[in-house]
This record gives structure tokens, sequence and C-alpha cells, in this order.
């Protein structure tokens, strides 16, 4: 059912959670960056 | 009983320490809503009459939509609330939040490209809400530029707090351009006062997908401002 | 001893346009670079001249705003590296009477010129005798407006080194209402069709600006300009 939809939708879907993604995936990289300099300091 | 309210919510070391328990919720609220939205907008929502499975993006579009002016609303009033008040815990909320709410923008632009060519066959108009809505992703450009370029933080917060409050005023021409301009972009499907213009089996997973996206930008902007919070207190 | 308001807006508006119009090289370049991005257009689409009537008003109104938004970067630059904005703001004047001085000295000096060489620019591009009154009314409601929504940003940026491309990123989108509907009243002069309501939506701007800007200016100097 998937193949039905077509292009549009699938591409649509596919950015909106790339881009979600990326918002969580930066988001914990700068936890870990700062939790890394906590430690060394 | 300013004091009491500074001690327990708005001082950032009580802003941490409620947040803590806080997140697993918000990410629990998040993953429901999402899997509910995605699951029923996708495979059990009926195809629309006239536009065939293509409406499903509606469940992408609207709520990056929904998220892009939400997002500036809180802005908003952090920035009101950091010039009136000079709360440092509304600015930290107010700079966390600009790059997410750019994001958001640029996703409805897209989502809304992608919808649009099928749709309306071309994937870029100049009617009235496409323009204002690129015009929100200029503001919030702006913003992180402005956030970038001053260094002092007590100078930077109030600067981009001022910078804020004045382009509030896109918010209604977005909200109203269609009703004002009748051009390409569709009318409201939900409004505040009269039923909804949407069948129900529909209705219910754009609502859990706008819920989903609000708890995602929370999750984000409580995971950011912790960040930023440990960062100043590292600085000093 | 307090001196009446007028008379010290009066007089410090005519203080600052002598000090603009000292160096006439820095106070004319923004306005030449208004004709030759104007000239730039024709040059580059072509002879057809159909296509330069239904261009010219974007193409003036570009213009016009690019040269304004490379004047405003200076409006408090050089008080502020002088210690002179510093003086003005610790005065016991309100902020926004100071703010108000600043951009009408800015309007007279820089807004006024494009209004009077505009019509020189409009007959380059083949505009008839209508639309070139609708191209001064326009300008002349829409400059002030320009100058008041740039001092605004003017204000927070002054204490901000780097290249001077913040100011035009921060304040373009704020003038793309102005854009639409200065162009929309000459667009509509040129179609003959109804032009009240874009005038009517400029005069509004106009007013919103006058009433808002200076205030939102005397604040947003108080803040950018503390050390």
């Amino acid at each position: 059912m998937i193949s039905d939809y077509g292009i549009y939708i699938w591409s649509a879907y596919s950015i909106t959670i790339f881009i979600l993604g990326l918002n969580i995936f930066f988001a914990l990289r700068e936890k870990r960056k700062i939790l890394h300099l906590l430690k060394k300091s | 009983m300013f004091a009491w309210l500074n001690k327990n919510f708005l001082s950032l070391r009580a802003f941490y320490i409620n947040t803590t328990w806080l997140i697993p919720w918000i990410m629990t609220g998040f993953s429901l809503c999402f899997i509910y939205g995605m699951f029923t907008g996708l495979f059990i929502a009926p195809a629309d009459y006239q536009q065939g499975d293509g409406f499903r993006i509606i469940y992408v579009h609207v709520p990056s939509a929904f998220a892009a002016m939400f997002i500036y609303l809180m802005m908003a009033i952090c920035a009101m609330i950091t010039l009136i008040w000079r709360v440092k815990i509304t600015a930290i909320c107010m700079s966390c939040s600009g790059p997410i709410g750019a994001w958001f923008t640029l996703l409805a632009l897209i989502t809304g490209s992608i919808w649009g060519k099928p749709m309306w066959g071309t994937w870029w108009i100049w009617d009235a809400r496409l323009t204002s809505v690129l015009i929100l992703l200029f503001i919030y450009l702006g913003f992180i530029a402005l956030q970038s370029a001053i260094e002092n933080s007590r100078t930077r917060d109030l600067a981009t707090s001022i910078m804020t409050i004045v382009g509030i005023i896109n918010l209604p021409i977005i909200h109203y351009s269609v009703i004002w301009w009748n051009t390409l972009h569709q009318g409201p499907t939900i409004s505040k006062l009269s039923a909804p213009s949407i069948a129900s089996s529909m209705l219910y997973p754009l609502l859990a997908m706008i819920s989903a996206f609000i708890l995602f930008y929370f999750l984000i902007v409580v995971i950011r401002m912790r960040n930023q919070i440990l960062m100043r207190e590292i600085k000093s | 001893m307090q001196l009446n308001y007028i008379n010290v807006f009066f007089q410090l508006t005519t203080y600052e346009i002598k000090i603009i119009l000292r160096s006439t090289v820095a106070w004319i370049t923004p306005h030449i670079f208004y004709v030759i991005i104007v000239c730039l257009f024709p040059i580059a689409i072509g002879h057809d001249q159909e296509l330069l009537v239904s261009m010219a008003p974007g193409v003036i109104w570009v213009a016009a705003l690019l040269a304004t938004i490379i004047s405003m970067g200076h409006l408090f630059q050089n008080d502020y590296h002088e210690g002179y904005l510093d003086l003005l703001l610790v005065s016991t004047y309100p902020l926004s009477l100071l703010a108000l001085t600043k951009i009408t000295s800015h309007w007279i000096c820089h807004g006024l010129p494009l209004i009077l060489i505009s019509p020189l620019l409009g007959l380059m591009l083949n505009l008839s005798v209508e639309e070139l009154y609708a191209l001064i009314f326009t300008l002349l409601l829409g400059t002030p407006v320009l100058s008041l929504i740039g001092a605004i940003g003017a204000a927070l940026t002054v204490a901000v080194k780097g290249n001077g491309l913040l100011l035009p990123m921060l304040i373009m989108p704020f003038y793309i209402p102005v854009l639409i509907f200065g162009t929309g009243i000459m667009i509509m002069t040129h179609q003959n069709m109804p032009v009240i309501a874009y005038y009517a939506m400029m005069g509004a701007l106009v007013l919103l600006s006058l009433g808002f800007a200076p205030i939102l200016t005397g604040q947003a100097l108080k803040i950018g300009a503390s050390r």
C-alpha cells in the first residue's frame, strides 16, 4: 500500500522524519559535548 | 511571593531540577501521539474524495506550520517577559527556540511545495500565505544571525527580545492571510468557534500529529535549555 | 531648565543634517548606487518597452530598499564610536525624541533625494505621466516607513562589529510589506484599476511606524549601546 501513495507522500514524510531526527541528533550531541566538558573541569 | 516563584520555578537551577523528571513524560506523550497519528493518518484514514491519497501530506504539513507559528508565539511571550521582568530562563528559552522554529518553518514550506505540485500543478506561488510564511522564515534566520552577532549575554537577550516583538506583527498576517486575500491557498480547516469542515476520521490523526509536533518542540527545547544552563554554569 | 521639546527637535535635526551633509561623498554614495541599480536592470533585460514598464515598479522599489539599507547602517555608528551616543542617552531628553531627530534627518538627507531622482529614472524606464505621479507618491509614503523601521535595526546592531550584512538581513523581512503595498500602488495605476486601498494601507503603515518606531528605537538604543 505504501507504493500506491507515490513519490510525493513518501518524500514528504521522509523529509519530515529526517528533519525531526536532525533536531534530536544535534540536541543530544550538544548535551554529550557539554557533559564531556563538565567532566573535564 | 515573587521570591518563592523565583526560587521554585524561574531560577535556572529550579528549572533544571523540575525538567529532569519531566523529560520522560514528554517523550512518552510524543511517542504515543506520533505513532497513533502516523499509523492512523497513513493507513486508517479514508482517502479523500477529490485528492485521493495525496491529501495525506496534511498530516505533516499542517502540524509543522502550526508548530512554526506556535514556536514564534512562545518566543514572543518569552521576549516580553524577558524585557519587562528581566527573567533569565525565558531569555534562554527564546534563544533555544529560534533554530527549532526555523527548522519547522522550512519543513512547512517544503511539505507545502510537495503537496502543491500534485494538487495545484506548481511547486511555488507568490500568494499571501506562502509569502508571509517565507517572511517568517527570514525573521527566524535574522533572529539567529542577531543572536550570534552579540557577545555580551545581557545585551544579546534584550536585543533579540526587541527584534522578536517587532516581528510578532507577522503572525496575524499569516493567520488571516487566507481570509483577507482569496487566492490559491485553501481556507482554514480548524477554527475555534465553528465545527471543523473535515471528517472526524481524518481529524483525529491530524490533532494527534499537531500534538506530537508540539510535544516534540517542548522535548527539544527543554533538552537545549538544560544544555544552555550547564554551559552558563561552566562559563561562570 | 528644560527647553521646549519642539525647539530641541528642530535644533538637533538641523545639527544632524549639517553633519550628514558635511561629507558630500559619503552622503551621495547611496544615491549613486540607487541610480546604478535601476540602470542595471534595463541593460540586463533588454529593450522591450512593455516589459520595462511592467517591471519598473519592482525595480525602482527594490533599488530604493537597497539604497536605504546601505545608508541605514551608518545611522548611529559614528555617534557610538565617538561616545556622543552615550551623552545623548544620559541626557534628560526622552529617547524617542532623540531617535525621531535621527530618523528625520536621515529621511531628509537620504529619503528625499530618492524621491527627487525617481521621476528621471521613471522616464528611463518608460513610465507615463500618471505613473510618474504614482511613483513619487508611493516613494513619498514609503521612504519614511523605511527610515523608521530601519532605525530599529540600526539601533539594535549599533555595537556589532564585522561586515555590514547583519542589518539588511534583520530588516528586510520587515520591509517586505512596504514593498508589497508600494509596488501595488504603481501596478494598479499601470492597469488603471482602483488604487485607493493600497494608498490607505501605505498610510496605515506610515502612521503605525511613526507611532511605534521612535519608542522602540529609543529602547533598542539603550540596549544596544550599553557597554
